[in-house]
């Protein structure tokens, strides 16, 4: 080799050593000061794992802490896509483990379109299941499948299932309760930020944010499990024996105003009480209203009595049937016209009676005793989807016909317990509650306060009413729900149902309830039962029983005497359902108008 | 001198290495300790589920009748208590109180 091209050689050899120098140089500022940023972001991309940690929602205990809901932390089964090599291999595996008690053959399919996903980096394979099921799914070992914890809401039973409600797959409240309390039982979520190392290790001193969640309050309620029991078992038998559509029941404390019990039953396909799901149904003793039918004749009653229209001794020339503008109202039993008291109207559950009391008190002041007895408002509970009731808007000439019996209007079950409470209560009315206290996270529990109190009638009234409505049970159309040992007030009601969207009644369809309250002497507990469409369609004889067992039972568990002395029977002796009445006769003429009541019970009483 | 400060240098990176073994042991053992009270908080709400639905009314009704035969009541009978003060053991219902009492806490 010459040395000119020994010069050449290193020549070109120290030019292509620095244009690699260059390069390398060049590529360094790139990646130190160009493209610093980014390049230091992808790093924190493949250490940093940001995690947000759910809170865990409140529990939701009876008034003795019996837990009516609570979450439980389970495992998600999730997958990344782009690390799954056979789709269709993998869900053949996972859809036996992950169906449960769904199809495992639909959920193949599911799985197979979301594995198959390869632009996607996270893909939901099951949510919320139990350990055993992701241990099995875990021991299978197949890349790309992960777990994440999540909390998945539980009902230990299905107690107050519409009052309490639900939650979605997201444990976001849905209904009921969870829906209405959501601020306070969700919680604030958590972060945790954290520098991992490729086995998912966590790396010492390396970047660690914790901000811990804050769990939701639980929300101690006023139900008592024991009464919401007895209530639900009581209403279901109730809606199975008379083949009704549903049943609604309550029980409050009158004192407090507290709800010891909120029981919806709808009968289910299969002809027994039971919805598929119980927490989605609605609480209908809130939300639905019912034309309540003579239940409602104790606020003519106590209206006419409290302005000193009359007492109940006055006596009122009653015929069995009147006409007001085209159309005739009639008693359930045809009768000469004779003079009967007050009491007895209320007693015989008279509709001409009940009408020649509301047309003394006239139209302004029964409707001002509707509302102050609590129709066309709001109960105070601020339930979701809870109904004010309808008043009539425009009062029509038969109005004064219809509403002083209770036709013509629409209450809640709640509204028309909170009126036997009130005239066990003194008179006095108490706005009812749900929520006794709540328990936050740091354990402090903070009672709610009692409702707000009014004035409604007076003491003295609301005695002459509880003394009425003793004898309603005592000798009237409610003597079956009496319960031995006590003595228990209240008052029947048959109203036909309206026909929904249109005008008139159906024919043969019935609400059927019974309010009222216990010991009447020093009242302690009311209670409602309202069953809807039974096949015997009197309150008297369909709901006072059930009233009877339910009230027997709270009582009982609220540690209320009976009278000195007495021997109780578990159970009010029940009659059997009566044969439907038939055609004409004086059941008839009972049939042709709303708002009937038992006068014919006493046919099938002994 | 040298001979100190490469002593100095190599006990400091000795202290150095070791602390920084002590630290990453220390963080595996955090990590687990919280695995652990995650498992155990786990645990502690999964029991509290199943206690509640083993106290459940439903489940106490349908195995006291179906499986331990038991009827409701025919009748409800209610006992009145004695009067605080008075003895216990004696009087009519001392009878009565003696079957009850062994079934009860330490009071009355």
């Amino acid at each position: 080799m010459s040395p000119r091209q020994r010069r050449r050689r290193v020549s070109a050899f120290l030019l292509s050593l620095a244009l690699a120098f260059v390069a390398i140089g060049w590529r360094l500022i790139d990646v130190q000061a160009l493209e610093a940023e980014r390049y230091a972001e992808l790093g924190r991309d493949q250490r940093v794992r940001q995690v947000e940690l759910a809170a865990e929602r409140g529990t939701i205990f009876d008034r003795d802490g019996n837990e009516l809901a609570l979450s439980v932390p389970q495992q998600t089964v999730w997958a990344d896509p782009r690390l799954v090599s056979d789709p269709a291999g993998y869900a053949r595996q996972l859809a036996p483990l992950l169906a449960g008690a769904d199809d495992p053959a639909a959920l193949e399919q599911v799985m197979l379109e979301r594995l198959s996903k390869r632009d996607a980096a996270f893909v939901y394979l099951r949510r919320k299941v139990d350990d055993g099921v992701a241990a099995k799914v875990a021991a299978l070992s197949l890349p790309g499948v992960s777990f994440v914890p999540e909390s998945k809401r539980h009902y230990p039973s299905d107690l107050a299932a519409s009052t309490i409600g639900l939650v979605g797959t997201d444990n976001e409240g849905l209904g009921g309760l969870e829906v209405q309390y959501e601020e306070a039982l969700a919680g604030t979520p958590g972060e945790l930020v954290v520098e991992r190392d490729p086995q998912g290790r966590e790396i010492p001193q390396g970047l660690r944010r914790y901000l811990p969640p804050e769990p939701g309050s639980d929300l101690v309620l006023t139900i008592d499990h024991g009464i919401q029991f007895e209530a639900e078992q009581a209403l279901a038998a109730a809606v199975n024996e008379y083949g009704a559509r549903a049943g609604r029941a309550i029980v409050i404390e009158i004192a407090t105003g507290d709800i010891l019990a909120m029981a919806n039953v709808t009968a289910g396909t299969d002809g027994r009480a039971t919805g598929p799901d119980p927490h989605a149904d609605k609480n209908r003793a809130v939300v639905d209203v019912y034309e309540p039918g003579s239940t409602n004749k104790v606020i003519t009653v106590a209206g006419a009595i409290e302005e000193g229209l009359l007492d109940p001794d006055t006596g009122l020339t009653v015929p069995d049937h009147l006409t007001i503008a085209d159309h005739t109202f009639t008693d359930h039993d045809p009768h000469p016209t004779e003079t009967w008291s007050v009491r007895k109207i209320l007693v015989e559950s008279s509709n001409i009676g009940a009408i020649l009391i509301g047309r003394t008190l006239g139209r302004e002041r029964l409707e001002e005793y509707l509302r102050r007895f609590g129709f066309g408002s709001g109960s105070g509970l601020k339930f979701p989807g809870e109904s004010a009731g309808l008043l009539p808007t425009e009062w029509w000439e038969t109005s004064m016909g219809t509403v002083p019996i209770g036709n013509g209007l629409a209450v809640t079950a709640l509204q028309m317990v909170d009126v036997y409470a009130t005239i066990a209560n003194n008179g006095v009315w108490r706005e009812p509650r749900l929520v006794m206290a709540t328990v936050d996270a740091d354990g402090e529990r903070r009672d709610a306060p009692l409702g707000e109190t009014q004035r409604v009638i007076s003491s003295g009234t609301a005695e002459q009413m509880r003394s009425i409505l003793a004898d309603v049970v005592k000798e009237g159309t409610g003597t079956q729900a009496n319960i031995p040992g006590y003595t228990v007030a209240g008052k029947t009601g048959t109203a036909r149902k309206p026909i929904e969207g249109g005008r008139g009644y159906y024919e043969g369809k019935y609400m059927a309830s019974f309010a009222g309250f216990a010991p009447a002497e020093n009242p302690q507990l009311a209670a409602i039962v309202v069953i809807d469409e039974p096949s015997g369609m009197y309150g008297g004889i369909v709901a006072a029983p059930t009233f009877s067992r339910i009230m027997q039972n709270a009582l009982r568990i609220e540690g209320v005497a009976p009278r000195p002395g007495e021997g109780v029977p578990a159970q009010a002796p029940r009659k059997p359902a009566p044969t439907p009445v038939p055609n004409g006769g004086d059941d008839e003429a009972a049939l042709s108008s709303p708002g009937q009541d038992v006068a014919v019970l006493s046919r099938w009483l002994a | 001198m040298v001979t100190i400060a490469v002593a100095v240098s190599l006990v400091a990176v000795f202290g150095v290495v070791a602390f920084n073994a002590f630290l990453v042991q220390s963080q595996f053992r955090l990590e687990r300790l919280e695995n652990e009270l995650n498992a155990q908080r786990k645990e502690f709400e999964q029991l509290r589920l199943e206690t509640a639905r083993l106290s459940s009314p439903e489940r106490i009704l349908s195995i006291s009748r179906s499986e331990l035969g038991m009827v409701d009541p025919e009748v409800v009978t209610h006992l009145t208590a004695p009067a605080l003060g008075k003895p216990l053991d004696t009087g009519p219902g001392a009878a009565a109180w003696a079957q009850i009492k062994p079934f009860l806490a330490a009071e009355p």
